[in-house]
């Protein structure tokens, strides 16, 4: 899942950066509302971590620009301003939950998770296509009861897959689902990633609609 | 105050009382005097009929005047010779003066006054006394009858005092009562209506108080919730670090995650530092007006606490004319330079330039910092003095409170500060004016 962070403290970015990796997102950090805007204009972001106090502007005009445009992007808001009105204002404005800071990072994660699951119109916390289960809690996969071990990457991958399952997802959504700017992507990645996941979940498990996609059968 | 004005009103009327008592011994004494000699003229007219008829002034028969109370009189000769006596009256003359006159006389245990009249047509002169008790018991008794009435008006005058005061000031114990009762923090205005002129000015004068009280008050909060606020970005960074460092997997990862907190602690424990710093430097602060400083003390002491960070980026601070003295005390001016160089060496790029200049111009100070970092655009130079105002593309690790700081301690001291570029290049240059004499009202200027 890719996750655009928009912070314009350094220590308090490059932390919750670091927090976020270790869970296997993919982040992108950008320090004012300039550089989100231009940044949710070019690519899809599965959710916000937006602060309020940007130099260039309040972050709620970031969070307006998306609603007005109607994208329904999940946003998390994380902020000093502590005011009952505040986080009125915030919800009102559009945003999907508001975190006080200084805040728990697992809260944030939990918090994360809840409102792309509600995105998604999927309110179960275990995903399952055939035998293979996915986890959004723990954020682990299990093939036939057995764990299996994903790199980072992969996980990402069967996570969409499994979101969008039924769905075709294109190549080029996995890629802006893995990858942020500063990342660089070798050639045929992706498909080193899906013949990893044949190999680990069953060659069943990831039909590849040739030239158009990659598709997760759902179980419904 | 009333008390004061009762007593005041007290001695008045003894005054007063004093002064009718000499007045009514004065005219009592005259009238007595005028009727004694009345009765003398009459004595002495009929004296002077005998005479002239031939006969010794008085025969042996009876005084042919009886005179009112015990006046006793003698009829004589200039010469002194008593030819008549009243019953009871002394055989010496009652006085010695020989033309009309009043005298006051002793005799035995009574005191007498004594009055003679000379006849004009005949060489007898009369002598006539009565007892002065007469006039004092007049006399006590005239002022019995004025003390009850000067009494009465002297216990009526106290009770109009004690109702005029007790009014007047009722207006001033409600507003004392009020206060009384009021919480800490309730610095609204008192209730001036219905105050006499003379304790109106007070009423007016505690309202400006507690409005000034009230600011000042406001303006704490105000900076609390600021700092408060601001406190908050940094402790979530120092949350998040430490749960990425307990979650770190291996030990390099700790180890860096670690070294990031620590980080964090330093720059979070340098914004605290600004914080109270500028605390100190609200109204209420002191700043003694006439101090200075040799500048060379404390610029040793910042370039001596700014080495270690100078030395990271090769920066070498050039000091100049340092022997001058500034108005202000060392902790003021510390803060003020270490800040506005802190803020130089932050800014530059490794091996770039920082200069201190002081110099002296009439009866100024000038303190000149410059260096060749990217400086200040001129649309950000009169936002830049706000506090927690961060210039967009400044240099990682400021508070933001640096040149808030520098602001407020130029203004304490009455001076000036200006912020400029260079003429040739990039770079900032501030300067600083500070005026030797005490405070008129501070500018801040954007070139």
């Amino acid at each position: 899942m890719r996750i655009l962070l928009v912070e314009d403290d350094d220590m308090l970015g490059d932390a919750v950066r670091e927090a976020l990796r270790q869970e296997s997102y993919v982040v992108d950090w950008v320090r004012a509302a300039g550089a989100a805007l231009a940044a949710l204009s070019t690519s899809n972001f599965s959710a916000l971590v937006l602060d309020l106090g940007l130099p260039d502007g309040d972050g709620l005009s970031v969070l307006r620009w998306l609603r007005q445009n109607g994208r329904a992007t999940p946003v998390v808001i994380v902020t000093a301003r502590d005011r009952v009105s505040d986080r009125i204002g915030g919800l009102d404005a559009g945003a999907d939950d508001y975190l006080i800071k200084p805040f728990d990072i697992d809260e944030l994660g939990a918090r994360l998770r809840a409102i792309t699951r509600r995105a998604d119109g999927c309110a179960e916390s275990v995903l399952t296509a055939g035998e293979v289960a996915l986890d959004l809690r723990q954020r682990t996969v299990t093939c036939q009861g057995e764990p299996a071990p994903l790199t980072a990457r992969e996980y990402a991958v069967v996570e969409l897959l499994m979101r969008r399952a039924g769905c075709l997802v294109t190549r080029a959504e996995i890629e802006e689902e893995l990858y942020g700017f500063d990342d660089h992507i070798a050639s045929n990645a992706i498909e080193v990633h899906i013949h990893n996941l044949r190999r680990k979940l069953g060659p069943r498990f990831i039909t590849n609609l040739k030239g158009r996609g990659y598709r997760v059968e759902s179980s419904r | 105050m009333a008390i004061a004005a009762a007593s005041a009103a007290c001695v008045v009327f003894m005054l007063l009382g004093l002064l009718v008592y000499r007045a009514v011994a004065a005219s009592t004494a005259v009238q007595f005097d005028e009727l004694l000699l009345q009765q003398a003229t009459l004595a002495l007219r009929y004296a002077d009929h005998e005479y002239r008829e031939g006969d010794t002034v008085v025969p042996a028969s009876a005084a042919p005047l009886v005179m009112p109370f015990d006046v006793m009189y003698q009829i004589g000769t200039r010469a002194g010779q008593i030819l008549f006596r009243s019953p009871g009256a002394p055989v010496a003359a009652l006085t010695s003066g020989e033309a009309r006159g009043c005298t006051n006389v002793t005799l035995g245990a009574r005191s007498w006054r004594a009055c003679s009249l000379s006849s004009r047509s005949t060489p007898l002169v009369i002598h006539i006394a009565e007892p002065l008790d007469y006039r004092a018991a007049l006399l006590s008794r005239t002022m019995r009858a004025v003390a009850l009435p000067l009494a009465f008006a002297l216990v009526l005058l106290t009770m109009l005092i004690g109702l005029v005061t007790e009014r007047a000031f009722r207006p001033v114990r409600r507003i004392a009562a009020d206060l009384a009762q009021r919480s800490d923090d309730d610095l609204s205005a008192v209730n001036t209506a219905e105050m006499p002129v003379e304790t109106y000015a007070l009423g007016v004068a505690l309202n400006g108080l507690l409005a000034r009280q009230a600011e000042v008050l406001a303006r704490e909060r105000r900076f609390t919730a600021d700092a408060a606020h601001e406190l908050r970005t940094p402790l979530a960074a120092l949350r998040v670090q430490a749960q990425v460092a307990a979650r770190a997997t291996t030990a390099a990862e700790t180890r860096n995650a670690l070294d990031k907190l620590q980080t964090n602690i330093d720059r979070t424990t340098h914004l605290m530092s600004q914080l109270l710093s500028l605390s100190r430097l609200e109204p209420g602060s002191s700043c003694i007006p006439g101090q200075v400083t040799e500048a060379q003390r404390v610029v040793d002491l910042v370039v001596d606490d700014l080495a270690p960070s100078a030395r990271d980026k090769q920066v070498a601070i050039a000091v100049a004319g340092c022997h001058h003295e500034v108005p202000g005390s060392p902790e003021v001016l510390y803060l003020l330079l270490r800040n506005l160089l802190e803020n130089s060496i932050r800014n530059v790029s490794a091996g770039g330039r920082v200069a201190l200049e002081v110099a002296r111009r009439d009866a100024e100070a000038l303190l000149t910092i410059s260096d060749d970092g990217p400086g200040i655009p001129c649309a950000e130079r009169s936002r830049a003095f706000e506090r927690f105002y961060r210039i967009p593309g400044s240099a990682v690790g400021g508070s933001g409170l640096g040149l808030s700081i520098v602001g407020r301690i130029v203004e304490l001291l009455g001076g000036e500060i200006e912020l400029a570029a260079p003429a040739t290049g990039t770079g900032l240059v501030v300067t600083v004016t500070l005026p030797f004499t005490s405070a008129h009202t501070p500018v801040r200027s954007a070139a």
